[in-house]
């Protein structure tokens, strides 16, 4: 009898110890980078949180492809469009938290008032 | 004949279940981008209790993100052998698995305990509700992601290898490897970012 399919090793559909311990070894330095220019006060704070947010992108997309199996092949497209849409859908929940906190914040600071300044200004307490 | 019609079948089978699974996890992610946005919005609302930068100890987050991430790669070994039908192989690393994320919730519950021996609650700020709430459900995800995986290598010790413990395995290796995902965010956003 033929061998049948189930013996599928191949490491596109589920990896390979090679893949996985690429991914283990790119999520260190993915981690170690921004925790190292952090804690020795390697760059500025706005180089930092550009390094940081990079670094963390970078390990998303290290441990989607690789631990995840994430890909453009049949097997794994629907899955990946899936993955891309949710991401759009938390892009509108964060972005658009962030602006309308932010226009909150904004508009509920003190409201400046020419006319009780003039009341409350110092020359007007003099009797 | 019979025998490749059952393949394929296995396959779609694997297939479906896979995709659905996948359905589930981009739920769970829209809970934590909400979580996430919350704490971000809410993090300098501290009401003169401590502040990210008072509670936390970085080499101790640098441990447990280590932890995690160890336990992650482990899952893809488990996972490599649950493809390749070596049920004892499989339990091997998945206990390997399950002991890293039982040290990593460990860790966890002492830094949620000594905080609150302190008096810092998720009572006392906005900051800290938002603080508790964001690192406590990824922490109950991990207990409940162990619990799971201890059911399920106990399942595959006694029951042995079935395409149905496989899809079980497979569905657990991507949670699993999710929860290391939203915690790259918390160690990025909430602790790295937190220190500046």
């Amino acid at each position: 009898m033929e061998h049948t399919l189930h013996t599928n090793t191949e490491p596109t559909t589920h990896g390979s110890v090679r893949t996985y311990t690429l991914g283990f070894i790119l999520s260190i330095v993915a981690t170690v980078i921004p925790y190292i220019a952090l804690t020795h006060h390697l760059v500025s704070s706005e180089i930092f949180i550009f390094i940081a947010v990079g670094a963390a992108v970078v390990q998303l997309f290290v441990q989607l492809v690789l631990f995840l199996h994430l890909s453009f092949k049949k097997h794994s497209l629907l899955n990946s469009i899936l993955v891309a849409y949710t991401g759009v859908m938390v892009l509108t929940i964060v972005i658009g938290t962030l602006w309308v906190m932010h226009n909150l914040n904004k508009n509920m600071e003190a409201q400046h008032n020419v006319y009780m300044e003039q009341l409350y200004s110092p020359r007007s307490q003099e009797y | 004949m019979k025998n490749k019609h059952h393949e394929l079948a296995e396959k779609a089978a694997t297939e479906n279940l896979t995709f659905g699974f996948w359905l589930y996890i981009m739920s769970d992610c829209l809970i934590f981008a909400s979580l996430f946005v919350t704490y971000v919005v809410l993090q300098d609302q501290t009401f003169g209790g401590p502040t990210i930068k008072d509670i936390t100890n970085l080499p101790y987050i640098l441990t447990e993100t280590f932890i995690l991430l160890t336990s992650s790669f482990t899952t893809g070994l488990g996972t490599l052998a649950i493809h390749a039908r070596r049920p004892r192989r499989a339990a091997a690393w998945f206990t390997l698995t399950l002991a890293l994320g039982i040290a990593f919730l460990i860790m966890e519950v002492a830094e949620f305990q000594m905080l609150i021996a302190e008096g810092h609650t998720w009572k006392i700020s906005a900051f800290m509700s938002a603080y508790f709430t964001l690192i406590g459900t990824h922490g109950l995800h991990v207990a409940l992601g162990s619990l799971w995986m201890g059911i399920l290598i106990l399942m595959l010790l006694i029951r042995g290898y079935s395409e149905t413990m496989k899809r079980r395995f497979l569905a657990l290796s991507i949670f699993w490897h999710f929860l290391d995902v939203i915690w790259i965010f918390i160690f990025t956003f909430v602790y790295l970012m937190g220190s500046l």
